[in-house]
């Protein structure tokens, strides 16, 4: 092969030294010294947070000093999460450290961000330290709101797990799974729109009723109780659910059990408007909201979730901070890590171009969420998204239809775990 | 209360510097960014085999010869290679942009492993 072309990085040197030039020239005049290069912060070390903090750090180089803040000394992705629960990956293979992004030359630091002052803009710390910013790039997550299901809180998520953060919650979760008997039954409670993951519930019922099945247990029966009437990628869960476990999973709207009105951890039960729901494991997946730093901050609208303009990401209340990933309101784009990444390489770029001054590229919004619906049997929802109308909205999608050949199943299984391998190379390194 | 980013002097100088600005490195930006967008499903590794379509659905793009990315591309874009995740993915891409994006994957090499000049690289 002849090198015929340079990559980015030698054209960019040319740019870069442009920006620097510049830069020197406005600080030597202010300060007569070196110029510290424009500082970007990232809050939240997800698959927004990690993607956008490598994104800035490799198209921006040292015109830009990049800070990535995180709590966890490692990340476990809540995607891939219902593999471990069904006992097809192990909590080792869907966790991830931050070295990777200290090679890139970003600055890791582990700390609990307690507060941003968006006056002073810095982000405050557990500690006390603060950390500058010119630019913020938020990705703070969810928080899950157990108190909007009476009777639910965080102790109880400790008898009726949640597993909608991965963690302790997904081990225990499996554990709870791997212990019932061969006639089980299982009340799996689903929240309103929008929450992270739209097709999670759906496929940890699939797995779950697998794992049943393939372990002795095909007498086991798992009930939905939804806050929804219909839920994404309906009619191709349902045909699977009986293909592969029949019998073994039902789905209630609220049309159906008259809506969930309080869990009893003491009895394991749920009191619907219809019924009373007894069960031998009890999950709850509770309602959600913008994680609390980022409501704090009066980033977020009333419902609880961060507005965003389409363009960049960026905050409509501040123009010094973008938000990305579930923590945001991005249209029609669901809450999903392949998204939050998407969202994280849009907001990377527009800040770069912002601060050094560079033409901002169009963002091309994407997102492809797959599911399983049994370990060789995976199907697949996505778009290309744009700004339309002043919001995000779909340009071009896609989706899996029911009764497609098993080998078009088999191969979305294989897209799934190539994906999982591009994401996490992409975050980490 | 925050507002808009004030137009400080460093913006107003830059702004000079970029009166300059070759019109091909602003364009580098935006192909890029494509190309960090590809690495969302096909991930650069070291292990990829010679043949990239042999082994994956998403295969490693990194260092392929820009023609037959290009050819991928195109034929993906007009339908006349079936795959929907693809279709949209480069919808509205045009040709110099295709092109432009085959020949940046090209001169990114894989990790661990030299690009076309010899120098070891970084993922796309």
């Amino acid at each position: 092969m002849t090198a015929t072309r340079q990559p980015f990085t030698a054209t960019r040197r040319r740019v870069l030294g442009l920006a620097m030039l510049a830069t020197g020239v406005m600080a030597v005049s202010a300060r007569g010294a070196t110029p510290a290069p424009p500082r970007i912060v990232v809050l939240g070390g997800g698959a927004g947070g990690a993607v956008a903090a490598r994104t800035a750090k490799r198209l921006g180089g040292e015109a830009v000093s990049v800070t990535l803040v995180e709590a966890a000394p490692s990340y476990v992705t809540c995607f891939f999460s219902n593999w471990v629960i069904a006992g097809l990956r192990a909590m080792e293979d869907i966790t991830h450290g931050y070295a990777g992004l200290a090679a890139d030359g970003i600055a890791v630091v582990h700390g609990r961000a307690e507060a941003i002052d968006r006056d002073a803009r810095a982000i405050r710390l557990a500690t006390g330290e603060t950390i500058p910013y010119d630019r913020l790039i938020l990705a703070p997550g969810i928080a899950l709101r157990h108190e909007a299901v009476p009777g639910y809180s965080e102790a109880a998520a400790l008898t009726m797990p949640h597993a909608w953060k991965a963690g302790p919650q997904t081990t225990l979760l499996r554990s709870r799974l791997e212990a019932l008997g061969p006639t089980a039954s299982i009340v799996m409670l689903v929240p309103p729109n929008p929450y992270r993951c739209p097709p999670g519930p759906y496929e940890r019922a699939a797995l779950m009723a697998h794992r049943l099945k393939a372990t002795g247990r095909a007498g086991a029966r798992l009930t939905i109780l939804d806050a929804k009437e219909t839920f994404s990628k309906q009619a191709l869960f349902q045909e699977g659910w009986e293909r592969h476990t029949p019998g073994m999973v039902q789905w209630l709207p609220p049309s159906v059990h008259g809506g969930i009105l309080s869990v009893d951890p003491a009895t394991n039960s749920v009191e619907t408007g219809l019924d009373v729901f007894s069960g031998d494991l009890i999950t709850v997946i509770p309602p959600q909201q913008a994680a609390p730093i980022a409501v704090d901050a009066g980033l977020a609208d009333p419902d609880g979730w961060c507005p965003v303009v389409p363009a960049a990401m960026r905050s409509p209340m501040d123009s010094f901070v973008h938000v990305i990933g579930d923590a945001a309101k991005a249209g029609e784009m669901p809450k999903s890590a392949f998204a939050a990444a998407s969202q994280g390489r849009v907001a990377a770029v527009a800040v770069l171009a912002d601060l050094l001054g560079w033409p901002r590229p169009e963002p091309r919004y994407f997102n492809t969420c797959w599911s399983l619906i049994a370990p060789d049997d995976g199907v697949k929802v996505g778009a290309l998204y744009g700004e339309k109308a002043g919001g995000i909205a779909t340009v071009k999608g896609f989706v899996s239809q029911p009764g497609e050949p098993a080998a078009e199943r088999r191969r979305a299984v294989d897209e799934a775990e190539n994906w999982y391998a591009a994401i996490t190379a992409e975050m980490f390194g | 209360m925050t507002g808009q980013p004030a137009k400080r002097g460093v913006a107003a100088v830059l702004g000079a510097a970029l009166l300059t600005m070759p019109a091909a490195a602003a364009d580098d930006l935006r192909i890029a960014y494509l190309a960090a967008t590809c690495a969302g499903c096909h991930a650069p590794r070291a292990d990829a085999p010679a043949d990239p379509a042999a082994d994956s659905p998403m295969p490693a793009l990194a260092g392929r010869p820009a023609d037959d990315t290009l050819a991928a591309l195109k034929a993906y874009r007009d339908g006349q290679r079936p795959s929907a995740v693809m279709a949209a993915a480069v919808a509205g891409l045009d040709d110099a942009t295709l092109a432009a994006l085959a020949r940046h994957l090209e001169a990114t090499s894989p990790p661990n492993r030299p690009n076309a000049s010899g120098q070891p690289g970084a993922a796309p």
